[in-house]
């Protein structure tokens, strides 16, 4: 017995060790960032790191005062701000449009027969084995000749076109697994085609809606590559070349890079923790038996 | 309320042939069961008359008004499903209410009718439930609800019974009857189970291969079969079915054996002879056709007696206490004007008018 008590101690102290060891592995960089972030410029390369934070806001502080002046940005670090903001628009129009056309081209492959029903799908799976390095210069060519470089139009198009693709065919699993009785039952109680969509499936899909939002908007957040390339003016930079920009041969300021990046992650950390809640709820109580 | 006739109406899946130009005619406010294995076009011609399917030709009218062209929502039809297809997300209360409320129907007045269903169907303490937290049973009174709040005159119903255990279903036989005399709609059922089908019917439509095989009411079927697949799909145990030839004596003959059958007549080549179990009549010893029982079930209500005769098995219904044991020899006979002849070729069967009223024993 005594024995057993000594395994099952031994188990319980390697498990806190195996889970100590994955969080700090996830925590410390963010720790680190955080340290970086708030230690005033001298301190911050200091060999050994100070561990405690001399909470000095002066990275947040040169960020923040552009935002309250009227001058136009002559800082990298001015455009910390707008960045996030023209990342906001492009990531919330990215996640519409996904759960819309996602949702609707979803429904369709999965209920309806017609040329094409069952190839199209698996294309556009196929498609997301095309590196999405490849599409940058044609991206450029097509939206330079459209106008559409420089603008907030061009980038979600971009966005649109490797997001739409995985999104469907998510939505499609999500519908292909909705008894089709469900929308049988609808019609005979009177809904038209297009209630049997929104009033009735729809809602048993939201834990697909959200992953679909949740998905494309973090991708969109994420974006460099075609924020920097299809982009050239300051004012509508998005945040993720915005923060590169603070990388400067010239004068390395860490703190402001530190804090730049906390706060561009700060949005979608935001959101997966909110729509986690309604994701695991939504997952038990709606595709169940029917 | 609707009568409901179906004119020529053919369904095709691609190069499949589904359903093969029926016509029908559905009495209003009966209760018409069609009744077939699987794959037979039942449920296709169900979906049709509710809308779910498009018709490939033919024309479907309610009340004389032609309607294969409308959409279910405007065709004033309700529908229960095997699966019940609930919605899930919503409690049994906005299960029910849904159709109401799609029509803009004032709420004091859904709420009026969805009690008035719940309390028919037995349901009311389940109102603020979700689907998932109820049982078979309950669950396909949820649906029953749900097909009749709307009161509409044509009620469409797709193997309700088939997920239900034994006991269940034989109350909920009873149930629908009454349902549907308290309510008076036309009541359209998909069954594959024949005893559902006699149990509950006015008239029972028996298809197969997507054409209709018999429109009767149930005795007339049992009584008259049609054709040889009706005989043989209507009644347990099955009725006993041997091919042969019929000669002008009313002797049915096969090979090296004969059994009078009372028939008179012109002779028949290529004849199925068709006999219900319980007018198969044993007696003891041999004959000119004898046979060994194999095997006797005593159900207690009755026994079964299979005899191995050379034509094949013989089952046969007798008194539950009978003496024949397994090995006995037997002849068999039967009972005055229970023999039914079929063309072997075509499976129809021979005109009734050539029985005589004498049956005899070997």
């Amino acid at each position: 017995m005594a024995a057993g008590t000594r395994g099952r101690l031994l188990t319980r102290v390697l498990r806190a060790l195996v889970v100590t060891a994955l969080l700090l592995w996830v925590l410390l960089p963010f720790y680190f960032l955080l340290l970086v972030a708030l230690t005033s410029k001298s301190d911050s390369l200091r060999t050994p790191p100070r561990w405690i934070p001399t909470m000095d806001f002066g990275s947040f502080h040169s960020i923040f005062k552009s935002a309250f002046s009227s001058a136009p940005p002559s800082n990298p670090s001015d455009l910390i701000l707008p960045g996030i903001q023209n990342s906001a628009v492009v990531a919330v129009c990215v996640a519409v449009l996904n759960v819309v056309i996602g949702s609707m081209a979803g429904y369709a492959f999965a209920r309806f027969r017609f040329p094409g029903s069952k190839f199209i799908p698996g294309l556009m799976l196929g498609s997301q084995l095309v590196p999405v390095f490849a599409l940058v210069v044609p991206f450029y060519v097509i939206l330079h000749s459209l106008r559409l470089t420089d603008s907030t139009v061009g980038i979600v198009i971009a966005h649109l076109s490797f997001t739409v693709p995985f999104s469907v065919w998510m939505m499609r699993s999500f519908f292909a697994g909705i008894p089709i009785e469900v929308d049988r039952a609808a019609m005979i109680d009177g809904c038209t085609r297009w209630q049997v969509f929104y009033r009735v499936v729809l809602p048993l899909a939201r834990p697909g809606i959200i992953s679909v939002g949740l998905f494309s908007f973090m991708v969109s957040w994420n974006d460099f590559l075609f924020a920097l390339v299809l982009n050239s003016k300051t004012d509508s930079t998005l945040i993720q070349p915005a923060i590169s920009g603070l990388y400067n041969v010239r004068e390395q300021s860490f703190g402001i890079m530190a804090a730049g990046t906390l706060l561009a992650a700060l949005p979608t950390m935001l959101l997966a923790l909110i729509s986690q809640r309604f994701l695991v709820r939504g997952l038990t109580s709606g595709v169940g038996k029917v | 309320m609707s009568g409901i006739e179906l004119q020529q109406v053919s369904k095709r899946f691609g190069e499949t042939l589904i359903v093969d130009a029926i016509d029908l005619t559905i009495e209003d406010g009966s209760f018409t069961v069609l009744l077939g294995p699987s794959g037979c076009g039942k449920t296709t011609t169900l979906n049709m008359i509710s809308g779910l399917e498009e018709v490939s030709a033919g024309k479907i009218l309610f009340d004389g008004r032609e309607i294969q062209h409308l959409p279910p929502h405007k065709r004033d039809v309700a529908m229960v499903f095997q699966s019940y297809a609930l919605y899930p997300n919503r409690t049994v209360r906005e299960n029910i209410a849904f159709a109401l409320k799609l029509r803009k129907m004032p709420a004091d007045e859904i709420q009026h009718r969805v009690q008035e269903a719940a309390e028919l169907l037995n349901i009311k303490e389940l109102l603020g439930r979700k689907p998932r937290q109820l049982s078979g049973g309950q669950q396909q009174r949820v649906a029953l609800a749900r097909a009749i709040v709307r009161r509409p005159n044509v009620f469409l119903l797709d193997e309700p019974l088939s997920n239900l255990d034994a006991k269940l279903r034989a109350d909920m036989r009873i149930g629908l009857r009454e349902l549907q005399k308290e309510l008076g709609g036309t009541f359209v059922y998909v069954t594959h189970d024949q005893s559902e089908a006699m149990s509950m019917a006015d008239q029972v439509v028996v298809m197969n291969g997507g054409i209709v095989q018999q429109d009767a009411p149930p005795l007339d079927l049992y009584r008259r079969p049609a054709n040889r697949f009706v005989a043989g799909f209507v009644g347990t145990p099955t009725m006993n079915l041997v091919t042969g030839s019929l000669g002008d004596d009313g002797l049915f003959a096969g090979d090296g054996w004969s059994v009078p059958t009372g028939w008179s007549g012109p002779s028949h080549e290529n004849v199925t002879l068709g006999v219900r179990p319980e007018d198969v009549t044993l007696s003891p010893g041999t004959g000119e056709t004898s046979g060994r029982v194999r095997m006797v079930e005593r159900l207690g209500i009755e026994a079964i007696v299979v005899t191995a005769f050379p034509f094949g098995d013989i089952v046969a219904r007798t008194d539950p206490d009978t003496d024949f044991d397994t090995g006995a020899d037997v002849t068999m006979g039967i009972r005055a004007g229970k023999a039914h002849l079929f063309d072997s070729g075509s499976g129809d069967a021979l005109p009734r008018t050539e029985m005589a009223k004498e049956g005899r024993h070997v």
